[in-house]
């Protein structure tokens, strides 16, 4: 079955799914059924979790818990290290907590950590981008774990490998792979507990008052802007553009938001800076920063493709 | 400018002003030094009882930019900024009570707009605090590489041999608390990217 997907001569096959499934008759379940078990987990299981996450030579580690309460799921995701942000949701409010500063709320349907947003929603929005590869099952901290191959059409972006467990559907293990097989960022759960009824950490959650979600300082989706994207990997849509201030430093700045499914980048472009030498390039795990100067202004692309994507992007920006 | 001015502000601020003398005294409002002085003296009011409320006017924002841009110019070390940015968010918040105080003589439906802005802002302020405390660190970890020449099309990834005192040249301060206020702006931007994008597919779906 692999095989004729990446037969590239056959275009328009390529995206049609073949009557029979040889795949299927072997392993019973495609790589789309997991991923829809493996989304059917992540939001009506009570579990409890244990999750290391690995950017480049940092290491996070949280403490992960769902559950669904009266129809309403609760989540939370906190570092086991103090002193970083507590991240809890009810339904659709997801509330920042941080030592000292005051709470505050977002409106979102996940919590966005490890876990990409597509997860949660519907998988089939990322096929035009990505096929979705069934590989062999192998053992992970000694449960039956299923590994699917998202992988990029076209190679502009990152390939995100995912490991479900056999058992529970949810993601044992998640990875960003880059084109040379190298992993450039990865999550892997310590301990996994999935319960029948929600435990007294879950009902605790369930219990807590959330500040009501306020917008602030979010791009609206206005396509006002005078900038022309010369070049966009495939598969990426505009989300929205504006011009606001950004964070911290206030510089106001024109500001695109493209999305494929999976990852997103962000394009910035704002007046020159005096002192800089273009360009910049930083990579973070699987995000890239990307700054250059192009006659005039400075173009920023940020997001969780590789920096050769973002350079090329940020290169093709004209004025309309 | 005599004190007598000044006198009237204070009495102002200490709800301590006759009816009377009320126009008045708004009305000197207008000239730069009377907005300072009254300022100032707000401030010292905060501080003499010790109130402790998290600031959440808008243009703290802009002072916080203000109080950035000349931390980076003097070209202190990151500590110090995170150190500026730590003492600016506890202090008193003697603006917000300057809205409050005027809001209290204007019309309440200007009063209800400036309360709105101001929890629009105390939310800013935090995402801004919050970023600002873990971007620096952030910077250090990461292990940044920096191209001095442009990356061409086939270029193999960002090459993490690149040495430390090359990053450090050409990232200056002011080209820093760039990156890390688009970071974090990219970070905030994806916190509320998720249901936008998923609401307007629902809406397309219905037109469909």
């Amino acid at each position: 079955m692999f095989g004729q997907a990446n037969q590239e001569q056959q275009p328009i096959e390529q995206d049609v799914k073949p009557v029979v499934q040889p795949a299927s008759l072997v392993s019973n379940e495609t790589a789309e059924q997991w991923l829809f078990k493996l989304k059917r987990a992540l939001t009506k299981l009570h579990f409890d979790a244990g999750v290391i996450s690995t950017k480049a030579n940092k290491t996070e580690s949280f403490k992960w818990l769902h559950g669904v309460i009266n129809g309403e799921e609760v989540e939370s995701i906190a570092p086991l290290i103090g002193g970083g942000i507590t991240t809890i949701r009810k339904g659709k409010t997801v509330s920042f907590i941080e030592a000292n500063k005051q709470v505050y709320s977002v409106e979102a349907r996940s919590i966005r950590n490890f876990i990409p947003p597509v997860f949660y929603h519907d998988i089939d929005v990322l096929a035009d981008s990505y096929q979705f590869v069934l590989v062999s099952k192998n053992q992970i901290g000694g449960r039956p774990a299923q590994l699917i191959r998202i992988e990029s059409r076209d190679n502009t972006t990152f390939n995100y490998w995912v490991w479900v467990d056999g058992e529970s559907g949810l993601p044992l293990r998640l990875e960003f792979v880059d084109q040379s097989g190298e992993v450039v960022e990865r999550m892997l759960m310590t301990h996994l507990s999935v319960y029948t009824e929600p435990t007294a950490d879950m009902i605790k959650i369930s219990e807590l008052d959330l500040p009501e979600p306020v917008l602030i300082g979010i791009a609206s989706n206005k396509d006002t802007n005078d900038w022309l994207m010369g070049w966009l990997p495939k598969g990426f849509e505009l989300i929205k553009s504006d011009r606001h201030h950004v964070s911290i430093s206030r510089e106001v700045s024109d500001y695109y938001l493209y999305s494929d499914g999976l990852v997103e980048f962000s394009v910035y472009i704002q007046r020159p800076l005096e002192s800089f030498k273009s360009p910049i390039v930083l990579q973070d795990g699987a995000t890239s920063f990307v700054m250059i100067n192009a006659n005039g202004f400075d173009v920023t692309v940020v997001g969780a493709i590789p920096a050769e994507t973002a350079y090329k992007v940020a290169t093709n920006i004209k004025r309309k | 400018m005599t004190n007598k001015n000044f006198e009237s502000i204070s009495a102002l601020l200490d709800d301590e002003v006759m009816s009377k003398e009320l126009d008045q005294t708004l009305a000197q409002m207008e000239q730069p030094e009377q907005i300072d002085t009254f300022a100032r003296y707000s401030l010292i009011g905060d501080v003499l009882r010790q109130e402790q409320e998290l600031v959440s006017e808008a243009n703290f924002a802009s002072n916080i930019q203000a109080a950035l841009r000349s931390v980076s110019q003097d070209a202190v070390e990151g500590e110090a900024a995170q150190a500026e940015v730590v003492a600016i968010a506890s202090h008193p918040s003697w603006s917000k009570r300057v809205a409050n105080k005027v809001k209290s003589f204007a019309g309440t439906s200007t009063g209800r707009g400036m309360s709105q802005m101001a929890i629009a802002a105390s939310v800013a302020l935090v995402a801004v605090v919050g970023v600002s405390n873990m971007a620096p660190q952030e910077e250090v970890d990461v292990s940044p590489a920096i191209m001095t020449s442009p990356l061409i099309g086939g270029v193999s990834p960002v090459s993490l041999s690149a040495d430390k005192p090359a990053t450090q040249k050409s990232a200056n301060q002011m080209t820093q608390s760039r990156i890390n206020s688009l970071i974090s702006d990219h970070q905030q931007q994806l916190r509320v990217a998720d249901d936008k994008a998923e609401k307007e597919k629902e809406e397309n779906k219905v037109i469909d």
